[in-house]
């Protein structure tokens, strides 16, 4: 039912989830492959995912497509509670969610399935967005992924109705793809690639651009959420509206500010307090050409002399390039001169 | 992420399987490993699995690969190469039933049947495109042909190896201070650096003093270090630098070292120790032979020498007999060069001519545990006579700062208490003597001499490879 409770407690899962996924991100590490990280090709790969599996899903039954999600949700579950408890109890947490999940289904306790539901939606949409900023995914990635998804769902969704026979589907099913708080045919609910790229901006936003670019981030999404629901509520919205055709271009708009703002990118060691690159040549020419100017002024060596320079000053000189640094050395110097003969 | 995931499932198939290597895939894979350390900083959990010798804990299983792996070896050495076709037809002996139990059976080859007839160990089924001559000092070079399949595959895996174990970075610069014609070793290290993307100086063995110079000028390239970090280089010529630095005046504030490498030569606990005193940097002790290449050993921090056994069968044999020497004697380490890492110079229980001790067999409790060890290479075993290793005398050479370096002895007399000839300025005399006593060292008598042609016999050293340079150390 379309109340204001129901989307007011929507919007409060999800800014939670995307609360929760900031803070997650930046105090717990995912375990990762030794070598790789994300790509352009993982983004493509994930793209064509996106667009084969749901023709997929409507394929097969209902309840082998369940199953499959189970499956999928059970993954992502051990993966984000291992950090947080260990292990083998993460997977004995991940064993007892699913399983609740799937008897209440199966006892028909259709709120507590809901709620359960809900809760895993939100572990994974933490668990996926955090594994994925923290292997090196992109802010640029992550726009051309959710360009990518904007076209996908304008179709999918909004065009088509390949979205809409797969809510119907699954509904009633445990594991669906869904932050719902509401059952029924027309849910009050987010589908799971919203929540994540609901998370997942934000996240990288704040690795790539900082804490501010992060936030204006989570607070764009879910004001846009807001802006959906209110053109639900009067009626200028249809439900089962392409969530996603608003978000992904706002993402993208959003990553061309920051990135005209910024530059490049931070690197995601840097971001999870990694040491600072050990060496900087920034300035290297323009360093290097204030230096030969001021090798010029030492016309009193005797030619052939190696001269170390600094900036502005003349500091030790030698017979070779070698003994000139020891000498610069020994007058004190600490630094790096640059050294030319005469 | 999904494709070098895909291209490390293949990388662990080839080394299960011991198939032939994929050279491009492996490139990519040393390409995508420096994409994650640029990004992530460090390789993720269980990087040090995709080494070689490493990810396999299951004793059985590591014996059931080296199994095949040898029998492959052998196989294809039987049936491609004049010398071992002809050594089992004449001896009886069915190539295809020698395996790990079997080994005993096939004679082990010396290192003066490679000097004396190379073409015999070359593959007919190969593409040699190199020809490395050994930079020893016994007077005949042995010659060694490496296909470009063998030389990609060296240099890829010292990328991979550069960038797990050694910490290589973009940044860093490494010289070589070893023989210009060292052709392979300077090949492979010159790849594996350019894949790393690190800066490389080919200095080889000029006067100590134009290194040190070289070690000390800043370099001022975009994105590196401002000095160069890493050096490779021999024990003896590695003396020779810290003898001109000590001399000259040079401190560890002078250079940007990070890490010394050396090999070929026996490096003593002693000169490590004066090398940290100049340099201020550790020093790694790596074991490599031209012969044997890609297959390398690392001396670890307990000072085991421990062997690539995903590259080659290692066993310690009696110096005498293809027999294996007891645990705690002396014996020469012998090698078979696996079939994926060797395809055209093929060697079956190759006697290298280093002699190690055997080890108890029981857990090494060192950072390189899982690999196989030996003690640390204590001499040759064609200057063996039985008495004090070559390891002992240096040990307790280097420990007196007097005795110039690189150390020059020579041994003569009786072979098991010899009477020991010693490069050394007179009035140290006495030092060495306490050294020795305090270190057991079995002599008979030691006399110094000035000159080292003054020495009963020559002692040659690496540091003697000496190139001439135009350029001159006015330091």
């Amino acid at each position: 039912m379309f109340t204001l409770q129901n989307f007011a407690l929507l919007d409060l899962l999800i800014a939670l989830t995307v609360v929760l996924g900031l803070g997650y991100a930046h105090r717990f590490r995912l375990p990762r492959p030794p070598v790789g990280r994300s790509t352009a090709s993982d983004v493509l790969i994930m793209s064509c995912l996106v667009v084969v599996m749901p023709i997929t899903y409507l394929a097969m039954p209902a309840p082998a497509v369940s199953a499959v999600f189970g499956v999928m949700i059970f993954v992502s579950l051990q993966l984000a509670l291992g950090p947080l408890v260990g292990g083998r109890p993460a997977t004995a947490a991940a064993v007892l969610l699913v399983a609740a999940t799937a008897g209440a289904a199966i006892a028909g306790y259709g709120t507590l399935v809901l709620v359960l539901n809900s809760a895993l939606i939100m572990i994974v949409v933490i668990g996926v967005t955090t594994l994925w900023t923290q292997t090196g995914m992109t802010a640029g990635h992550v726009a051309a992924f959710a360009a990518t998804l904007a076209v996908y769902d304008l179709f999918a969704t909004g065009l088509g109705d390949m979205t809409d026979r797969f809510l119907a589907q699954v509904e009633g099913y445990p594991f669906a793809p869904l932050l719902a708080v509401t059952t029924g045919a027309v849910p009050v609910a987010a589908g799971l690639g919203d929540c994540l790229m609901l998370a997942l901006w934000p996240m990288v936003a704040t690795k790539a651009y900082g804490r501010t670019a992060g936030w204006v981030g989570a607070a764009c999404g879910i004001g846009l959420i807001i802006l959906v629901q209110v053109g639900f509520a009067t009626g200028v919205l249809r439900s089962g509206m392409a969530f996603l055709t608003v978000l992904g271009p706002a993402i993208l708009v959003q990553y061309l500010v920051w990135r005209g703002i910024h530059g490049a990118e931070r690197r995601t060691s840097r971001w999870l307090g990694g040491p600072a690159p050990v060496v900087d040549t920034s300035g290297r020419v323009d360093r290097l050409s204030a230096a030969l100017r001021t090798a010029r002024t030492a016309t009193d060596r005797p030619a052939d002399t190696w001269v170390a320079v600094d900036d502005d000053a003349v500091i030790a000189q030698g017979p070779t390039p070698g003994t000139a640094l020891r000498a610069a050395r020994r007058a004190g110097y600490q630094g790096v001169p640059f050294i030319r003969q005469l | 992420m999904l494709a070098t995931a895909a291209r490390q499932l293949r990388y662990v198939a080839t080394v299960l399987r011991g198939g032939r290597f994929d050279v491009d895939a492996l490139r990519k894979m040393v390409t995508d490993l420096r994409q994650t350390l640029d990004e992530l900083g460090e390789p993720g959990d269980g990087a040090d699995e995709m080494l070689p010798g490493s990810g396999v804990d299951d004793p059985e299983i590591r014996r059931a690969m080296a199994d095949r792996r040898l029998r492959q070896a052998i196989r294809q050495a039987a049936e491609h190469t004049a010398y071992y076709r002809l050594w089992f037809e004449e001896h009886g002996v069915d190539p295809a039933r020698i395996g790990l139990d079997q080994l005993h059976q096939v004679a082990s080859t010396p290192k003066s049947a490679l000097r004396g007839a190379g073409p015999a160990f070359i593959s007919d089924r190969s593409e040699p495109v190199l020809m490395a001559q050994t930079t020893g000092t016994t007077g005949t070079p042995t010659v060694v042909w490496f296909s470009r399949y063998e030389l990609e595959l060296s240099a890829v895996l010292s990328a991979i190896s550069y960038l797990m174990v050694g910490g290589v970075r973009e940044h860093h610069v490494s010289m070589s201070c070893v023989s210009s014609r060292a052709t392979v070793g300077l090949i492979s290290v010159q790849r594996a650096l350019g894949l790393v993307g690190a800066g490389f100086v080919a200095q080889g063995l000029v006067d100590p003093g134009i290194a040190l110079d070289r070690l000390a000028t800043p370099l001022h390239l975009p994105g590196k270090a401002p000095h160069i970090t890493d050096l490779y280089t021999v024990p003896s010529y590695l003396g020779a630098l810290v003898q001109r630095a000590e001399q000259d005046g040079w401190q560890a504030g002078d250079f940007g070292l990070r890490q010394i490498l050396t090999g070929a030569e026996i490096l003593t606990d002693a000169l490590r120790e004066r090398v940290r005193e100049v340099f201020d940097v550790p020093v790694s002790d790596v074991y490599g032979m031209t012969e044997l290449v890609p297959t390398t050993g690392l001396v670890c921090a307990r000072q085991h020498l421990h062997l690539a056994s995903e590259q080659a069968h290692f066993e310690v044999l009696d110096r005498a007999a293809d027999t294996p020497a007891a645990v705690g004697e002396i014996g020469e380490l012998v090698a078979t060069p696996y079939a994926p890492y060797r395809d055209t110079t093929l060697l079956v229980r190759y006697r290298t001519g280093d002699l190690v001790r055997r080890l108890p067999d029981e857990p090494y409790g060192c950072e390189l545990a899982q690999l196989p060890a030996t003690s640390p290479i204590v001499g040759r075993a064609k200057h063996f006579t039985g008495g004090p290793t070559a390891r002992d005398i240096l040990e307790v050479l280097q420990g007196v700062r007097e005795v110039p370096l690189p150390t020059r002895y020579a041994l003569s007399g009786d072979p098991l208490k010899p009477d020991l000839h010693v490069v050394a300025p007179e009035g140290v005399l006495g030092r060495i003597e306490d050294l020795a006593t305090a270190r057991s060292l079995q002599v008979a008598d030691i006399v110094l001499v000035d000159e080292a042609r003054d020495l009963p016999e020559p002692c040659r050293v690496r540091a003697d490879l000496y190139e001439h340079s135009f350029e001159t150390s006015r330091s």
